[in-house]
């Protein structure tokens, strides 16, 4: 019979009780990362077990921040590592991309003087001014479009549609990223000249 | 993929607030990896994640703290309070001393002097 979350809190309270934070950890971290995999957030096994552990190490140091008035141990931990997979998402996409090269296709007027080197956004100001003025978020999306990212579920997450049923979900992310892009496209149009 | 409790468990060494981080230090200076540490406290390999997600032994409870994981663990309890006395007090040494002269304190005390060293 499993702890009800009235008896994980009573054990991890007890000083006397060192062995009551591993318990904690071996029972919920599977349960963890089977819910964090169904969610098929990402494929990325690594952050899915990070996220996991996020959550139950920053649990098992503050167990007073849960509210069993407010939802369950289960739903508590799930929700919030749930929100560590979709920061550890982020920041990945971030580091993976930090060099990303521009999409050519968008860039008409590239001046590409280097047969060898594809235009990179950053030698474009007004481009990099476009790409510096979206919010977080947006910002994220594009650097996922520019690395080639195709799945929906990803960029679903990012935006926060991820509630929304499938096919609106698809919808609105691909008005998402058109949105996006015809910024970059406006930008880059000046610079075509007569 | 490796054991995701053992993950957890490597993740959070730095951190005395789990035992994980008394017995990395006491593994560090004697050369143990997560085998010969598990040998030392007379633990089978995959039950040492789970130790090192405990709870350290309180300094003012220290021996019912010990008995109570060993107990939890079916270990003997003076290995593990012995681990835990010198990893713990490596980790002071640590920060009392910058990282490179606490290496160079710990190599001192624990190398043989060369041969031909003046006395």
């Amino acid at each position: 019979m499993p702890l009800g979350s009235q008896d994980w809190i009573a054990r991890l309270r007890d000083p006397a009780d060192r062995s009551a934070t591993s318990d904690f950890a071996a029972a919920w971290l599977p349960e963890l990362i089977a819910f964090l995999t169904r969610r098929r957030l990402t494929a990325d096994d690594v952050l899915v077990q990070e996220a996991a552990g996020t959550a139950i190490l920053d649990f098992l140091k503050a167990p007073d921040r849960f509210d069993p008035a407010k939802r369950s141990l289960e739903g508590y931990l799930r929700m919030a590592a749930e929100g560590d997979l979709r920061n550890a998402i982020q920041r990945e996409v971030r580091r993976r991309n930090r060099e990303v090269q521009f999409p050519v296709e968008l860039d008409p007027a590239a001046g590409n003087e280097s047969d060898d080197e594809p235009p990179r956004l950053d030698d474009f100001p007004e481009l990099v001014a476009v790409r510096d003025a979206l919010p977080e978020a947006e910002r994220t999306v594009f650097e996922m479009i520019a690395a080639g990212v195709r799945a929906t579920g990803p960029y679903a997450v990012v935006l926060g549609l991820d509630g929304l049923p499938p096919d609106e979900q698809a919808a609105a992310v691909k008005r998402a990223k058109e949105r996006i892009l015809k910024r970059f496209q406006r930008a880059a149009r000046p610079r075509e000249g007569p | 993929m490796t054991d995701p409790l053992a993950n957890l468990a490597r993740r959070v060494e730095p951190d005395p607030f789990f035992l994980a981080a008394a017995l990395a230090e006491y593994a560090r200076t004697e050369g143990l990896d997560d085998a010969g540490l598990a040998a030392a406290l007379g633990l089978p390999p995959d039950r040492l994640p789970h130790l090192k997600l405990c709870r350290p032994p309180r300094s003012d409870h220290f021996w019912p703290d010990v008995e109570h994981l060993a107990g939890r663990f079916g270990i003997p309890p003076e290995p593990l309070a012995e681990a835990v006395r010198r990893g713990e007090a490596v980790a002071l040494a640590r920060a009392a001393n910058p990282p490179t002269d606490a290496g160079a304190f710990l190599a001192a005390r624990d190398a043989d002097p060369p041969a031909d060293s003046p006395p």
